[in-house]
């Protein structure tokens, strides 16, 4: 959904920015989303109270409130599909590559 | 401290799961899915759907096809373990949202008393271990249990985008969606980035 989103929008993204935090994904806020996100997937406390000001500094508080909802919803969301088995298409395969992470064994 | 105010419409769907959860299911009493969100958050798992609930809270990608049969095996019903299944997630959404903007999670609700009230469904198996209503893919996951499938969508359509092909307003189908002034782009790297750290790739 995020390449297609890109597309169409005419943005330069760069995929490898979701596996690879280091790298600029090219969207507005990139990095500080990576690192809200990632310190809220892990729980990580002291890393979220950093991740949060910046996030609210660089793209306001309601923005920010919205990328922890987003966030929310897909940790519920990859619950769903990983408790039932239910892995990517066959034609997404080639998205581990795409983003700079190889798909688990359990996917090929 | 840069805690941000709960949103009113998040308070509002937190009061609605409360309820949910609380009350009896399809196949739970109320006393047993508390219980079940209670195991999702840590407490000791006494029962096969506790633990059931205990795995897909914490280590979701670690699941295979070897556990999910040796969980039905010990006196679980498929549709039970969709009604756990449901449970946890919506609670995983609700808690990494609170603790994302800052706040400690909600205090679990006290259950209601009552019987579950089982609903029969045409579900079959079409692509994933559990029985669907048409092929399994995110929308149906849940639909053998069709108030676990619908409550789903409540957190989907509140926390991110009705999950439907609208080309307008706040759906899946609109590609120029902005919440809050977080693009569509943006709310898609937030969903990529977190289905990596999940290790999930759907």
């Amino acid at each position: 959904m995020l390449r297609a989103s890109a597309r169409h929008h005419n943005e330069d993204i760069n995929l490898l920015g979701v596996g690879r935090p280091h790298v600029d994904v090219g969207l507005p806020g990139g990095r500080v989303l990576s690192a809200l996100v990632e310190a809220a997937v892990l729980r990580d406390g002291d890393e979220m109270e950093r991740a949060r000001t910046q996030a609210i500094e660089v793209l306001g508080s309601g923005a920010t409130a919205r990328a922890v909802q987003v966030t929310g919803n897909f940790e519920m969301m990859n619950r769903l599909l990983d408790a039932v088995g239910v892995g990517p298409p066959d034609g997404m395969l080639a998205i581990g590559d795409a983003i700079g992470v190889p798909l688990p064994d359990r996917h090929r | 401290m840069s805690a941000i105010d709960i949103p009113t419409d998040f308070t509002a769907l937190h009061d609605r799961e409360w309820d949910r959860l609380s009350h009896p299911g399809t196949w739970l009493t109320g006393r047993e899915r508390v219980a079940v969100a209670a195991a999702a958050r840590g407490e000791a798992a006494s029962s096969p759907a506790e633990e059931a609930a205990a795995v897909i809270s914490t280590a979701p990608a670690t699941i295979t096809r070897d556990w999910f049969d040796a969980v039905l095996a010990r006196d679980l019903s498929t549709e039970q373990y969709v009604e756990v299944l449901g449970i946890v997630a919506r609670l995983r959404a609700l808690d990494t949202t609170r603790f994302g903007l800052g706040h400690n999670p909600r205090p679990l609700p006290e259950p209601h008393d009552g019987e579950p009230s089982p609903i029969t469904t045409q579900a079959v198996i079409d692509g994933s271990w559990v029985p669907t209503i048409g092929v399994a893919f995110p929308p149906t996951i849940l639909s053998a249990v069709p108030p676990e499938n619908e409550a789903m969508f409540d957190v989907h359509t509140t926390l991110y985008l009705a999950p439907d092909g609208n080309p307008d307003g706040n759906s899946m189908g609109n590609m120029n969606a902005v919440r809050e002034g977080l693009s569509r782009s943006q709310m898609e790297f937030v969903a990529a980035r977190t289905s990596l750290l999940n290790d999930c790739f759907f």
